[in-house]
């Protein structure tokens, strides 16, 4: 069976030149494909130009031939100028040979690739250039967005209720049990490193501040967007960036849809409702990590663990943490729509934009979690 | 030559769900050969392509590929027959992330031991054969036209020069000059390389253009088989409309005269 699958055994192909009264032949011998003549292409190489005037070649000794085999005589032969002239008899060389000769081509110089210190310093020079351009770009959609919106609520019944309603359920809803699963697990982390540290200083009983404080202010929301960054961003560029390389944006603009309606202000709606919700369910899974680790390690039992937060811990904590959630989940939204609608047609293309998608989401809501952080403490709030 | 059989189809049958598309088929394609073969949509045509290069397998029957029965084989052996083959898929199928050269160049590099050097020359050559000149070759896949992501598909199917040659819907989508010329490619790169060539097309003006024979599926089996006037001259049924409806008289009317 195997024999029957595969070519017979190859033949090593070899090459002769020899003087006749017309001129040098070059003879063939063994099998000249793709798959045997990379061993002869070097000794061919130098042969380029030495095979004098009229020149031709003798297939009569020729085993297998194919359009790989045919190309290094012609290259040999030199590839424009005469037919090259074929002695002997041969199954197809003749007809491989004039159509690799037809088939001659200049060579392709590769483009100028930059090397060392200079291509460092060219790559960072075009990033410093590309972050410029996508800052710009980011707050022109940011403005294009608002006044869709404006304009969209003006007039209420024609905002894509239904797509809103369904991107909540798949960019929301279906994130609660991830959202909430972490949120639990920091919870429980930060119980636990609370209660080991402060427990040296004897101030154990703090652990439930640092868990309300942390939570409420900072993780809850945190977690919540880092991760709606990674699950929702990702899975927005990526749809909106197949949309639009199947024409598919095109086609709403031709059929008098407005794309920032029907894709983006019905994203953003969704991300504005949800991203507070899951936020909430993000504290509500902290504060339970928490409190379980209390009550395991500390004797916290649950209900000292809430009447301790509602006397220590004033309501305000938890409205600074809700309050930041609206405008990372604009930024959510508006970061992986515009990724979305900025790929190119090509694969390539939506693979970078998906990546630069998650990592701008991720990087804005750290930078604008922290300002948010420092500008809220300076305010006493 | 043209008594050896280089593919050999017999009681194929596929079916989706409820539904059967191929009912019992056997078919032939003979060495040399240029097999086109066409079909209302959804009659199967893509997926008889699909089964003989390996990627959808039968529910039943046999395949044979020069004389191999390719279904019961092991993966290896499978690649080994299907390197004498070359598919060229209806949009090209062209890698985005490579140049249209290193497309070509990805099936020397993958299977034999070539000089570098020496593969360059070689996808340049095969890309100019297909019709692709010098300045297209280093460019990406998305930056080219329909016409030459076709070429540039045609030049990566040939690269390791196959005996057997897949083209899905070759002409679709391009304009008629552009679509002559490619079929005038295809003739004289078949008669040049001895290529035996499994066409499936909707394309009236390709079937008279370059095929050898035409085989008509239809209603899960082979409904006719032999050479356009053959084919034509025997019509019934959906044969003859599809033969005789405007665009087959636009096509045929050139020959007639």
């Amino acid at each position: 069976m195997q024999e029957a699958v595969a070519h017979p055994e190859a033949i090593s192909p070899a090459f002769s030149v020899r003087d006749d009264a017309g001129g040098r032949v070059l003879a063939l011998a063994g099998d000249w494909t793709a798959a045997t003549v990379g061993e002869i292409d070097a000794p061919l190489r130098e042969l380029i130009g030495h095979l004098g005037p009229d020149p031709a070649v003798d297939v009569s000794g020729l085993g297998r031939m194919d359009v790989a085999g045919a190309w290094l005589v012609v290259r040999t032969f030199g590839a424009a100028g005469d037919p090259i002239a074929v002695r002997g008899d041969h199954a197809n060389a003749q007809r491989l040979i004039s159509v690799a000769q037809a088939a001659a081509h200049d060579d392709v110089p590769h483009p100028d690739r930059l090397h060392g210190v200079v291509a460092v310093f060219d790559r960072i020079g075009h990033a410093l250039v590309n972050a410029r351009h996508e800052a710009l770009g980011t707050l022109e959609f940011l403005g294009l967005t608002i006044v869709t919106l404006l304009r969209q609520l003006r007039h209420p019944q024609r905002i894509r209720w239904i797509s809103v309603v369904s991107v909540m359920e798949t960019a929301g809803l279906n994130a609660m049990p991830i959202i909430m699963l972490l949120s639990f697990f920091i919870g429980v982390v930060v119980a636990f490193l609370g209660a080991r540290i402060l427990g040296d200083f004897g101030a154990a009983v703090f652990t439930v501040e640092l868990v309300a404080f942390s939570v409420m202010r900072e993780f809850g929301v945190v977690i919540t967007c880092v991760l709606l960054a990674g699950r929702t961003d990702s899975a927005f560029t990526a749809q909106i960036g197949a949309m639009k390389m199947r024409q598919e944006i095109d086609a709403m603009r031709v059929l008098g849809l407005d794309p920032m309606e029907a894709i983006v202000v019905p994203r953003l709606i969704a991300m504005l409702v949800m991203t507070p919700i899951l936020t909430f369910a993000a504290i509500v899974a902290g504060l339970a990590g928490g409190l379980i680790v209390c009550w395991a390690m500390l004797n916290v039992s649950p209900i000292m663990f809430f009447t301790r937060i509602s006397e220590a811990v004033p309501a305000q904590h938890f409205w600074v943490g809700m309050l930041k959630a609206p405008p990372l989940a604009v930024v959510l939204a508006l970061v992986g729509c515009r990724q979305g609608l900025e790929t190119d047609n090509d694969v390539t293309s939506l693979g970078q934009r998906v990546t630069a998608s998650v990592v701008h989401a991720i990087f804005l809501v750290i930078v604008l979690d922290a300002a948010f952080a420092i500008w809220f403490l300076e305010m006493d709030w | 030559m043209s008594g050896e059989i280089a593919i050999r189809l017999r009681g194929i049958v596929t079916r989706f769900g409820e539904q059967t598309v191929h009912d019992g088929l056997d078919l032939d394609v003979r060495r040399g050969e240029i097999l086109g073969v066409v079909g209302p949509s959804g009659c199967g045509k893509s997926v008889l392509l699909r089964q003989i290069v390996g990627l959808d397998t039968p529910q039943a029957g046999e395949v044979q590929v020069f004389g191999v029965d390719v279904l019961g084989l092991s993966d290896e052996h499978r690649r080994a027959v299907n390197q004498r083959m070359g598919v060229m898929f209806q949009d090209g199928a062209l890698f985005s992330s490579l140049t249209v050269r290193e497309n070509v160049e990805a099936p020397f590099r993958e299977h034999t031991k070539l000089p570098l050097a020496l593969v360059h020359e070689l996808a340049a050559l095969k890309l100019k054969m297909a019709g692709l000149d010098e300045g297209a070759h280093l460019k990406s896949p998305g930056q080219l036209s329909g016409g030459m992501r076709k070429r540039a598909a045609l030049a990566r199917a040939l690269a390791l020069d196959p005996e057997l040659l897949f083209l899905d819907e070759p002409t679709a989508g391009l304009d008629p000059v552009t679509a002559g010329r490619f079929d005038a490619l295809l003739r004289e790169l078949t008669d040049a390389l001895d290529l035996t060539v499994f066409l499936v097309t909707h394309d009236l003006d390709t079937l008279a253009a370059v095929c050898d024979r035409i085989c008509v599926l239809y209603g899960g089996k082979v409904a006719a088989i032999g050479t356009l006037d053959d084919v034509r001259a025997n019509a019934t049924g959906w044969i003859a409309d599809y033969f005789s409806g405007p665009r087959g008289r636009a096509a045929f009317r050139e020959k007639e005269v």
